[in-house]
């Protein structure tokens, strides 16, 4: 047998789960192959080796703890609950106030609306129309008038000084 | 009469315990726990190496099952169940340890292992023991995920082989076969030790 077939073979063979024939193969090939064996010999010492590694040391209120824990869980999702519950009669009630309050501008809005009824006629147009060519002419004037006082440019500065 | 009730209660299998919690009876959950938990705690650590955590783990563990329990159905091993549950919260861990390493190495020695009875035992003792568990958990670390799981179930929980093939998924022959190549890597990994 290969090397390799045998080595897949020494978990079973050391656990005593192999047949005869593949045992007696084993056995066979152990006693003339040098590498085998020594891997043989490192995989129980590995395996030995392991033991070496201790178990941790465990509180012993480990029982205890799970249940306040689950205690508490238990007491957060209540109150989660509780609130989607109160959330419900508290949606119900904030729902009617807003549809009342949505009427109540509603009719008040037309209440006022009704009293500040405007109607543009057309003598309220030429009103507007006088009033904007007025404008416009005091904003013209208002330019001209300024020009008493310039133009300020350098060169007329200059022309003082000199 | 009552000591017969409590001796049956006694020889009552996992499966039938967690068919009693499963219509609510708390203490059948506590007396599987009893049970099971240094178990699971010690399976914890030996994929973390942090003692610290362990035990939080290990209850989380417990209360996945908890919260489960109504789904329950008696076709595998409770321990099985268990087992597979505390694997995938592990890699889990592992995973998100492995993304947000910030634990330093003072930290982590702080965490590491078992320290025994540190007042009585001997400090160069102490040492080796801490020296020897890093360097098995680095060890198993470098393993593939299925090899690691395959020898720390059979090796520190003493799990058979069909059971191990259940919590993992797979055949029998594969189990041994991650159990050998994991026994392989491990020779290479701690042949400063054989
Ligand atoms: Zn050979």
């Amino acid at each position: 047998m290969e090397c390799e077939k045998i080595r897949e073979l020494i978990l079973d063979y050391s656990e005593g789960d192999l047949n005869q024939s593949d045992k007696l193969g084993v056995e066979k090939h152990l006693k003339e192959c040098k590498e085998c064996n020594i891997y043989f010999e490192q995989s129980h010492k590995v395996w030995n080796l392991l033991d070496n590694w201790h178990t941790v040391q465990i509180n012993n209120d480990f029982i205890p703890r799970f249940w306040d824990r689950v205690t508490t869980e238990d007491r957060k999702k209540g109150n989660a609950f509780d609130f989607f519950r109160n959330l419900r009669p508290n949606l119900v009630s904030g729902g009617v106030g807003v549809i009342i309050l949505i009427l109540v501008v509603f009719l008040v809005n037309i209440l006022v609306s009704h009293h500040d009824n405007i109607v543009f006629t057309e003598g309220d147009r030429s009103d507007e129309e006088l009033l904007i060519e007025f404008d416009r002419s005091i904003t013209k004037e208002t330019a001209e008038s300024l020009e008493i006082y310039g133009p300020w440019s350098d060169e007329i500065e200059e022309n003082k000084g000199g | 009469m009552q000591t017969f009730v409590s001796l049956s209660r006694t020889m009552e299998s996992d499966i039938e315990l967690m068919l009693r919690a499963k219509t609510g009876d708390d203490s059948a959950f506590t007396e599987l726990m009893r049970r099971h938990y240094k178990g699971v705690v010690n399976y914890v650590y030996r994929f973390t190496n942090d003692r610290a955590n362990s035990e939080d783990l290990a209850q989380e563990v417990f209360l996945r099952v908890y919260r489960s329990v109504k789904r329950y159905n008696p076709q595998a091993k409770f321990s099985t169940w268990l087992y597979k549950i505390a694997t995938n919260l592990c890699i889990t861990e592992v995973k998100s340890r492995n993304k947000n390493q910030t634990v330093s190495l003072d930290e982590m020695q702080e965490n590491t292992g078992d320290l025994g009875d540190s007042k009585s035992e001997d400090p160069s003792n102490l040492t080796f023991r801490r020296e020897i568990g890093t360097a098995i958990f680095e060890a198993l670390k470098s393993l593939s995920e299925r090899e690691r799981v395959a020898i720390i179930l059979c090796k520190y929980e003493d799990l058979p082989y069909e059971e191990v093939a259940e919590v993992i998924g797979c055949t029998i022959g594969a189990v041994k076969t991650y159990v050998h190549r994991g026994r392989m890597k491990l020779i290479e990994k701690l042949k400063t030790y054989l």
